[in-house]
């Protein structure tokens, strides 16, 4: 009722909306009338004038001042829409039904050349004779030859022509209603001048396609005829595509049918004399593009005009929707039209009428589905309402078809357009303000009693004591019958609960399709059992012992297993921010917690952020991990990081940004960690994204939807790390990223017999080489004592990289152009103001690599020995042996690789051994073969191959 | 609805000077493409940044094959925005299939445009009769079935040969684009591509242009841009960047955004 009144006092407000409609004023009438009648069917005194405007209001006024609402519009904010666009697109409706989709900008076909002469064809002015130029010109005009003359003589003058100018004149009648090619453009001046006189004798029946292989030689012809292109209704096209691109390939487009578009023109072309034709021929156009009903008024009317009876025609009903030209009412009175021409505008008349009022063009069911387009599906059915309203008002024999065009929406969508249309068409609008009061009332209802039973799923009950459960917005919501689910808010601590029901109330009436799309049973399921799973969410969610803590970084570390210290700050974050001494942007405490995981350890990050998911969000299916650095392409999926599917997500990014991406995920999973690697690469629009998620508490997609992530804990990651007081940035390379770049290959075992001569000074029966030498061993000398994973092969880079910036310093170049580069160093700036913001920065140690490798060694020499006792010799490749690394240190368990070295590598040992009786002598390589990208047969649980090559 | 081009192709609007450089990105790429050389133009020319509808980061409903069959479903595009944009006159860099469109768009529309820039542009790919596109018919042929057979080898392998120049980040950020793109409209836009042949037109464009080439790039031999600049009927120079492959926005940015500054203004 409130939205009524605004509405009303907006419309009095603004009298200027109304004179788009003014001159139809007398149907609003009847419009207003018959909601009226809908709206306050309870109350019998409609008949009074005075009754009648008190709830005198227009649908689009309603609409618009319910979005007004400012609850309604953070509703729909929170559901991505921006209130403002729909109010547009409500006030000015699009022209095209479903605009978004490109191919609907304009109905004109595209297919070759052919599409374009037509299209040149049809002009009613000058220039309407084509001239193509390019390579293909000859081609495209014999395809167009070829392809469609519905009705139409190709007669071709190349040769006469050619004749004519080298002298063997012969003269032919060119009939009429026919094109005249005109070969290589080099005729004489006569020819010329005849094909002028022609195509003036002919009027408009007679057009001239001209072709020409490049455009110098047209440039010479027009050089001796300079007028001629004014003379001939010149227009130059130039034709670029030398073959059509359909009909190749296994997915070309479905083969068009050039008449149904083409058809008109057919009838533009015929005289009176040829009367079956154009009518064949429009009949297959109708077909295509009208409903029945339409059809049948349609052929009434034609035959009403071949009987030759004057034209009195139901269309003048419809005068006031139809556009200008086709408003041509006195079409019969113009005698000197061609027939022909009457059936097109009449057909085309019937079209546009059938398009306008019964939607009759194609649905794209699938795509209605989507967000974006269910905006403008949503006012195009408010448009359409209008419209049928305004004419079934009118008596008009349409308001037979106006139901079976419900049915049509109804079967797209049941459950999206029932509120709509039960508003227009049914006369059930007392629906709506019932809806309106009960919301109200259950609201009211609610803020009494601090909570209502549940009804629903047994789990529930448990959370229920003491606070208003999630479950009382079930109940009530199903109370309203639209069957929400729970909302994603429902986990909120008990003070939201209350403000997210009025959300979902007010909002019910609106009927915008989103806010049901949201709370559908998809969340449902995804939900489900994070009520039902862990404690800590329970606890975290209400009170909290003083125990919780440290159960929770007990459990937390457990699932990771090392970096005690990291998982200790993180779990006390989170206790703080959930207790309510987090912080607070604005007046409202946030639910959203943002961590950054800095330095090194990639794994472990992952492996935290997937136990966060798991002990506070019920299960690690509630992680969205998403690498933000631009470079994780295809490449990488050959490495044992994309062996290990971390980067699975490539294929999803097809057709979006990395934003959308996030968002699209959040959507789908309100409730959940959100694990962003490499933030520190992200791209400028992604920074921007997130520096006002973090800001506002909202996270908004390219195309500015914003999601709620009240219920997200953001963890983003770098390898970078904060220097504490001077809030500095510093990312050094590491050891860590040569190991994820480690090939997933197989692994070979190749002997070779080394003279006793050569002295290899062995302290231990294994050791690790590389192929291009020690130096760029990353392993460095395993004996040396100095030696520290981290640091080898690092000042090489260094040097490396001081070099190439000095480089870049050239002081021949201008100042400004060196500034370029510095949009690239803004964002160390960004990234520290962005980790200045977050809730806590956890710092990861750099993972005991030597410690693993030295430990791994042991192993393997122990095997070795075991199988190959103690004459030979192991040298084991560096590229190997980082994978054997990587592929333990991202492995679960380290129990796993002690199996894999056990169980793999000893077999492979042992049939060597076997094979080639190992001497002394002998030196065992295992080395990894490059190249082949497939890794065969994966050993279970860690990414090694489950057999060792021997060569 | 001029305005949902805009946001259907992701439409950019950066920087804030007078006038107006619209970067068009090439096969296989997005706007994404021109990071590293939009900071150069930004406190000059307010730069139009868009998407083809071909690339990996539109939409791939978008694509309607009807109108794409040919490069005019690009060029309506490409004048749509600048119309919804209500450009008047704006300088145009064009890569590759953009550098085509560029030219089809200047024939179109002559007084839109007051510069264009092509690079690595090629009026037709496959040879000809006395014109060496650089592309036999048959090695289309074959490189199409490849495609088909398995796209992401396809992109693994043909990345490193297009960009050309040795640098891996390049090539993983090609690749990634490349990828990114739908594999059948990914072929279907190479194959419209293949079946360009501007050759004729060229004498239609009245707009000046200078033709970037780099010093040895896979897809467009240099002959291909001499013919570009005897053929094209405005004034034309020829830019030769000393550095290898068909992506030097990519590969050598700073080399081509001062070439394309020094180049704009005359």
């Amino acid at each position: 009722m409130a939205a009524i009144k605004r509405s009303q006092a907006h419309q009095r407000r603004l009298p200027d909306h109304l004179p788009l409609h003014h001159h139809h004023h007398h149907h609003h009438h009847h419009q207003q009338q018959q909601q009226q009648n809908t709206l306050s069917s309870s109350s019998s005194s409609y008949s009074s004038s005075t009754a009648l405007s008190s709830v005198k209001v227009e649908l689009q006024q309603l609409i618009l001042s319910v979005l007004d609402d400012p609850v309604v519009s953070r509703v729909l904010a929170e559901a991505g829409y921006r209130s403002w666009d729909i109010k547009v697109s409500i006030v000015r409706p699009p022209r095209a039904r479903y605009p978004l989709f490109l191919s609907n900008y304009e109905t004109r076909p595209y297919f070759d050349c052919c599409g374009r002469i037509r299209e040149v064809l049809r002009r009613s002015g000058g220039r309407r004779n084509p001239v193509l130029v390019g390579a293909s010109a000859r081609d495209a005009v014999r395809r167009f030859a070829e392809s469609e003359l519905e009705g139409l003589e190709f007669v071709s003058i190349e040769e006469e022509v050619l004749g004519f100018v080298s002298g063997r004149g012969r003269g032919r009648g060119i009939g009429q209603g026919g094109f005249v090619q005109c070969g290589s453009v080099s005729a004489m001046g006569y020819v010329v001048e005849q094909l002028g006189r022609l195509l003036k004798r002919c009027g408009g029946k007679v057009w001239l396609i001209v072709e020409a292989a490049r455009y110098e030689t047209y440039l010479k012809f027009s050089t001796m005829f300079p007028t001629v292109e004014k003379d001939l209704d010149l227009h130059l096209m130039p034709v670029t595509s030398f073959r059509p691109p359909m009909g190749m390939g296994g997915f070309s487009p479905q083969n068009y049918s050039l008449k149904e578009s083409f058809v008109p023109f057919g009838g533009f072309f015929s005289s009176l004399s040829d009367f079956e034709r154009p009518f064949g021929s429009i009949s297959v156009y109708q077909s295509v593009s009208r409903c029945r009903l339409c059809n049948e008024k349609y052929e009434q009317e034609l035959s009403a005009i071949l009987k030759g009876g004057y034209f009195t025609s139901v269309t003048d009903q419809f005068q006031e929707t139809l556009p200008s030209w086709m408003q041509a009412t006195d079409i019969s009175r113009n005698k000197e039209l061609d027939v022909a021409k009457l059936y097109l505008m009449t057909a085309k008349k019937w079209n546009e009428i059938c398009r306008r009022l019964h939607c009759n063009s194609p649905v794209p069911v699938a795509n209605i589905n989507r967000l974006d387009s269910n905006i403008l599906g949503f006012t195009s059915v408010a448009n359409d309402a209008e419209t049928h309203c305004r004419n079934s008002t009118n008596g008009s024999p349409h308001e037979a078809i106006f139901p079976a065009k419900l049915m049509e929406f109804q079967k797209i969508d049941p459950p999206r357009w029932n509120i709509p249309l039960g508003l227009v068409s049914e006369g059930k609008s007392e629906n709506y303000p019932s809806q309106l009061h009960m919301g109200t009332i259950s609201d009211e209802f609610l803020q009494k009693n601090g909570h209502c039973s549940s009804t629903c799923a047994p789990q529930n009950s448990r959370l229920s004591d003491g606070h208003a459960s999630p479950s009382s917005g079930d109940s009530v919501t199903t109370d309203i019958g639209l069957g929400l689910a729970v909302c994603p808010s429902s986990i909120r601590k008990e003070p939201n609960i209350r403000e997210t029901h009025k959300d979902h109330i007010q909002n019910f009436p609106i009927c915008i399709p989103t806010t049901i799309d949201l709370n559908n049973e998809e969340f449902m399921d995804a939900h489900a059992p994070t009520l039902s799973s862990s404690c800590f969410e329970h606890n975290l969610r209400g009170e909290f012992e003083p125990g919780d803590f440290k159960a929770l970084w007990k459990a937390l570390a457990e699932k990771v297993g090392r970096q005690d210290q990291a998982i200790g700050v993180v779990s006390r974050a989170i206790i703080r921010c959930r207790t309510g001494s987090g912080r607070h942007r604005g007046a409202s405490l946030r639910g959203d917690i943002w961590f950054s995981f800095l330095g090194p350890d990639r794994v472990a990050k992952k492996r935290l952020a997937l136990a966060l998911a798991e002990l506070v969000f019920g299960s690690n299916q509630n992680a969205i991990c998403i690498d933000l650095a631009p470079q994780s392409g295809t490449t990488q999926a050959t490495t044992i990081l994309g062996c290990q599917n971390l980067n699975g997500y490539n294929s999803n990014l097809r057709g979006k940004t990395i934003i959308d991406l996030i968002a699209e995920e959040i959507n789908k999973n309100p409730v959940s960690v959100v694990f962003l690697e490499n933030v520190d690469k992200a791209d400028p629009v992604a920074r921007k994204r997130l520096s006002q998620a973090i800001k506002t508490g909202k996270f908004s997609d390219s195309h500015g939807r914003q999601i709620g992530i009240n219920n997200v804990m953001f963890v983003v990651t770098s390898t970078g790390i904060m220097n504490g007081d001077e809030k500095s940035y510093s990312n050094e390379p590491s050891f860590e990223e040569r190991i994820l770049a480690a090939q997933c290959s197989r692994l070979q075992m190749v002997i070779e017999h080394v003279p006793r001569s050569i002295n290899r000074n062995y302290a231990s029966n294994v050791l690790i080489t590389s192929r291009k030498g020690a130096a760029s061993n990353i392993f460095g000398e395993k004996h040396d004592p100095s030696f520290t994973g981290d640091n080898t092969g690092y000042h090489s880079i260094e040097q490396q990289h001081n070099a190439s910036s000095f480089k870049c310093l050239d002081l021949n170049l201008p100042m400004e152009e060196l500034e370029g580069d510095t949009m690239f160093d803004n964002c160390e700036d960004w990234l520290v103001e962005f980790l200045n913001q977050v809730d806590e920065s956890v710092i990861f140690e750099a993972f005991e690599f030597n410690a693993l490798t030295d430990k791994l060694l042991k192993l393997i020499s122990q095997c070795f020995k075991n199988a190959a006792g103690h004459e030979g010799h192991l040298e084991i490749d560096s590229k190997a042996m980082e994978q054997i690394v990587a592929a333990v240190w991202l492995s679960d368990d380290e129990k796993v690789a002690d199996n894999w070295v056990e169980l793999v590598l000893s077999r492979g040992f042992f049939d060597a051994h076997q094979r080639y009786r190992l001497s002394a002598t002998s030196v065992l390589k295992l080395v990894a073969c490059e190249g082949t990208a497939a890794i065969g047969e994966q050993a279970a649980g860690i990414c090694l191959p489950s057999r060792i090559i021997l060569n | 609805m001029g305005n949902n081009i805009l946001e259907a192709l992701n439409v950019n609007v950066a920087g804030n000077g007078e006038k107006i450089l619209v970067l068009s990105h090439g096969f296989g790429t997005d706007q994404s493409a021109w990071n590293r050389v939009l900071p150069y133009f930004t406190s000059s020319h307010r730069v139009v940044l868009y998407d083809l509808v071909c690339a990996g980061s539109v939409n791939p409903d978008y694509f309607d094959f009807h109108r794409y069959a040919t490069l005019d479903g690009y060029v309506d595009d490409l004048l749509q925005i600048l119309d919804a944009l209500s450009v008047h006159k704006c300088a145009f860099v064009g890569h590759s299939i953009s550098a085509m469109i560029g030219i089809l768009a200047s024939i179109r529309r002559p007084d839109l445009f007051s510069k264009l820039v092509l690079i690595g542009a090629s009026p037709r790919f496959l040879n000809d009769q006395d014109y060496h596109g650089g592309f036999e018919q048959i090695e289309i042929e074959r490189l199409f079935t490849a495609m088909e057979a398995n796209y992401e080898a396809w992109v693994n392998g043909f990345a490193p040969v297009l960009v050309g120049a040795d640098v891996p980040t390049v090539v993983r950020e090609f690749s990634r684009t490349l990828f990114n793109m739908r594999p059948d409209i990914s072929l279907y836009v190479s194959r419209t591509v293949f079946n360009s042949d501007l050759r004729g037109a060229l004498g239609l464009v009245k707009v000046p242009c200078c033709i970037v080439q780099t010093a040895k790039d896979v897809s467009v031999p240099l002959k291909v841009a001499v013919y570009l600049k005897n053929h094209l009927g405005g004034r034309n120079t020829i830019e030769i960047l000393h550095t290898e492959g068909h992506l030097p926005h990519l590969s050598a940015p700073q080399l081509l955004a001062q070439m394309i500054r020094r180049a704009l203004p005359r």
